[in-house]
């Protein structure tokens, strides 16, 4: 029974390290086993024992040693517990030799010190069982354990011996639970893909479908309107402030004018007037509002440089120096003149000398809305379209792989069912094995069926391609 | 860290007596020598004096151990409440569960003494209670496709009201429905010691008694019959499951550690 035990697959049984000892030369046959590990088997029986010894007493046991400390200590306890017994025992049994007569004393005690395997046993037991006896555990029982653990001691501790040592080496624990965490990481990218993925794959392809990145709008009203309107009430408000406290005469006129002109322009942006006239209208407003003054330098110059620009350049004058009978004619004066007004005063620049015809001509007619800003938004531009590509075929790329994924895991759900299905077959074709009945015709066909069909799911799923296969489309 | 200075002092206690021990056993040692050449009562009551002497030095020792497990059975316990979760793998927590089974303390009677509850197989008394972080089989409703089947699963006790006289416990597999509010005929506690069967075998299952056992590598607990038991401190009993798969009605010969052999309640219903 116990010899079975100490053969067992414990990870944590060291088999028996407790031997039951005494020196083989001095037994006497009437002795009692000692139960007792000698202090030179130390370093065999108690290999962490014997190494914290090796330590100074001041040191400290390490903590990894504890589990194997306590397994050796309780065996030196158990070791122990047991030869108080067998000693008090013989004690008694001397005593009752001693004042009795020598052949009952061993029947009247129980533990009585005549044979040297059952004294172990026998010793504590009977004192145990009377003091126990609410356990009610029978006695048939009781003796039946008593030869158990009567028996295995002298064979086994031979070879638990060697347990010992070859177990150690398991017993060093990890503390720190690190690769769980890690693994717990892990875990959400290893998990079979879903329906769910899919769909998160359609919608970031459609966020894609569409224009791969902003249009970059014309020069005109979103700069000269949005940008102006942005400065203007910025200033509006300010200037509001002040003109409670001033009087608002001229502030006040100032402004109505500001914002009909900006309406102006605004009608002008749409699409009568080059996108220079525009800025050149905004600049001056904002000009304007800033100085507060009706003639200032910029004002002036600009009227310099427009004067030979009849209709077109007096109205360009007049919004900012004149108030509102001007504005309302200047509106329709662009609608007649405005649309080749750019290109009028452009030559009427090369005429007086003040450009170069050479810089008309290079910048050209087509690009003459290129500056810095444009070239650098385009340029911005242009990445953001390579970006969104590359996106878009990763994307498609993915989505197929998960296809093929979502089919694999589909034929692989199969093949666990039809494995599933052939096990069970396998445990009845063992049941019929043990009772000596011969299979049917059908069961025979279900099997051969089962394998059929796992060995063509198989294939299936070799034929497919593993995502671990495709990896080109990360690179 | 409080808890590791606490535990390094028991280290430390631990290497001064294991010294200590030493020295006791050398001693018993001699006195075993002469007691093999004249055994006469006054070698034996000194043979058995020097024994007194090593037991206590190494139960001292021992209930040293005891108390870093305590140490750090309750720091485990402090960082879940304050929300620290525990990360186990499956397999991690079958390590634990077989270290906690290897490492609960052995209890080692002394001559007469009677051995308490929870030692072995005794049960718990009828008004015992357990207290937070104790290990017990709970008795759970499955949740399973509509089924209504129950199991004996491990679990952790967080808190026992005795307004309700119910258990609130924690599935130590965390991949179920973690938290349990049972009633207390629910719950049976875990052993708090193994019972060392050298000196203490009548608190062990006899053998062919029927029991409930943890099934290796699970967290669930099995009806079982104990078909050996363990020889020394070390060893598991051997049990034969009761399984329907097999033709005799029983699973090979499996070990379980003495934490895990429960005795059966008989199930109302």
């Amino acid at each position: 029974m116990a010899e079975k035990g100490s053969g067992k697959r414990f990870t944590k049984g060291k088999g028996k390290v407790m031997t039951s000892k005494s020196s083989p030369e001095s037994v006497e046959p009437s002795s009692p086993i000692i139960p007792h590990i000698r202090c030179q088997e130390n370093a065999e029986q108690l290999p962490k024992y014997h190494a914290a010894l090796s330590r100074a007493s001041t040191g400290e046991l390490p903590p990894d040693d504890l589990e194997h400390i306590q397994a050796e200590l309780e065996t030196l306890l158990s070791t122990v517990a047991l030869r108080y017994r067998v000693l008090k025992s013989e004690l008694e049994s001397n005593d009752s030799r001693r004042s009795k007569n020598l052949d009952r004393a061993p029947i009247s005690r129980r533990g009585g010190a005549s044979l040297i395997p059952t004294t172990v046993n026998n010793s504590g037991k009977p004192r145990k069982f009377s003091a126990n006896s609410p356990l009610n555990h029978p006695p048939t029982k009781i003796s039946k354990l008593k030869n158990s653990s009567a028996s295995p001691a002298p064979s086994q501790h031979t070879d638990d011996s060697s347990d010992v040592s070859s177990h150690n080496p398991k017993h060093i624990y990890h503390r720190n639970d690190t690769p769980n965490k890690f693994w717990l990481s892990i875990e959400p990218f290893t998990v079979p893909i879903s329906q769910d993925d899919i769909r998160l794959l359609d919608v970031l392809l459609d966020e894609y479908a569409g224009t791969l990145a902003p249009q970059i709008p014309e020069l005109g009203p979103h700069y000269a309107t949005t940008w102006g309107i942005e400065d203007v009430k910025e200033e509006q408000d300010t200037n509001n402030q002040q003109q409670i406290v001033k009087g608002k005469k001229p502030n006040g006129q100032q402004n109505g004018d500001v914002m009909r002109v900006l309406r102006n322009s605004k009608k002008m942006g749409e699409g009568i007037t080059g996108p220079f006239t525009q800025r050149l209208v905004s600049a001056l407003m904002e000009e304007n509002l800033i100085n507060d003054g009706h003639h200032h330098p910029t004002a002036t110059s600009t009227t310099t440089t427009t004067t030979s620009t009849e209709n077109s350049n007096s109205s360009l004058e007049n919004i900012p120096n004149n108030t509102n009978m001007v504005h309302t004619r200047s509106a329709t004066n662009l609608l007649k003149n405005g649309i080749a007004a750019e290109r009028r005063i452009r030559k009427e620049l090369i005429e007086q000398g003040i450009l170069e015809a050479k810089d008309v001509t290079s910048s050209g007619e087509g690009q003459e809305d290129i500056d810095e800003v444009l070239t650098e938004v385009q340029k911005v531009r242009s990445d953001l379209i390579a970006i969104a590509e590359s996106n878009t075929s990763q994307l498609t790329t993915l989505k197929e792989v998960a296809h093929n994924e979502l089919k694999r895991l589909e034929i692989k759900r199969k093949l666990d069912d039809v494995d599933h299905e052939i096990v069970e077959q396998t445990k009845r074709v063992q049941l019929a094995k043990q009772k000596g009945r011969s299979l049917s015709k059908s069961e025979r066909d279900e099997i051969l069926r089962l394998i059929e069909k796992q060995r063509k799911l198989s294939n299936e799923l070799d034929n497919l391609h593993l995502p671990g296969y495709t990896t080109n489309f990360l690179t | 860290m409080q808890g590791q200075t606490k535990i390094q002092e028991r280290l430390r206690g631990i290497q001064s007596l294991i010294h200590e021990i030493e020295e006791a056993r050398n001693h018993s040692e001699t006195g075993i020598n002469k007691l093999t050449q004249n055994n006469n009562p006054s070698t034996i009551k000194q043979a058995m004096q020097d024994a007194e002497k090593e037991e206590r030095l190494i139960r001292q020792a021992l209930s040293k151990i005891y108390e870093i497990h305590n140490i750090r059975n309750e720091s485990r316990i402090h960082a879940r409440n304050s929300g620290q979760k525990e990360m186990l793998r499956k397999g991690q927590l079958m390590k634990m569960l077989q270290i906690s089974a290897q490492t609960l303390p052995l209890f080692v009677s002394k001559p007469g003494e009677k051995v308490p509850q929870l030692v072995g197989c005794i049960p718990a008394n009828a008004e015992y209670t357990g207290k937070a972080g104790d290990m017990v089989a709970a008795l759970t409703k499955v949740v399973d496709k509509g089924s209504d089947e129950e199991n004996w699963i491990m679990a952790e006790v967080i808190s026992y009201s005795h307004h309700t006289q119910k258990y609130e416990v924690h599935d130590i597999d965390e991949e179920q429905k973690p938290r349990h509010i049972l009633s207390k005929r629910r719950v049976i506690p875990l052993p708090l010691y193994r019972a060392n069967p050298e000196t203490d075998i009548h608190a062990l299952f006899p053998k062919g008694t029927v029991v409930m056992a943890l099934y290796p590598q699970t967290t669930c607990f099995y009806k079982a019959i104990i078909n050996d038991l363990p020889a020394n401190a070390k060893q598991d009993y051997e049990v034969l499951f009761e399984d329907s798969t097999y033709a005799n009605g029983y699973s090979d010969p499996m070990y379980v550690p003495q934490r895990f052999v429960i005795s059966i309640k008989q199930r109302k219903s």
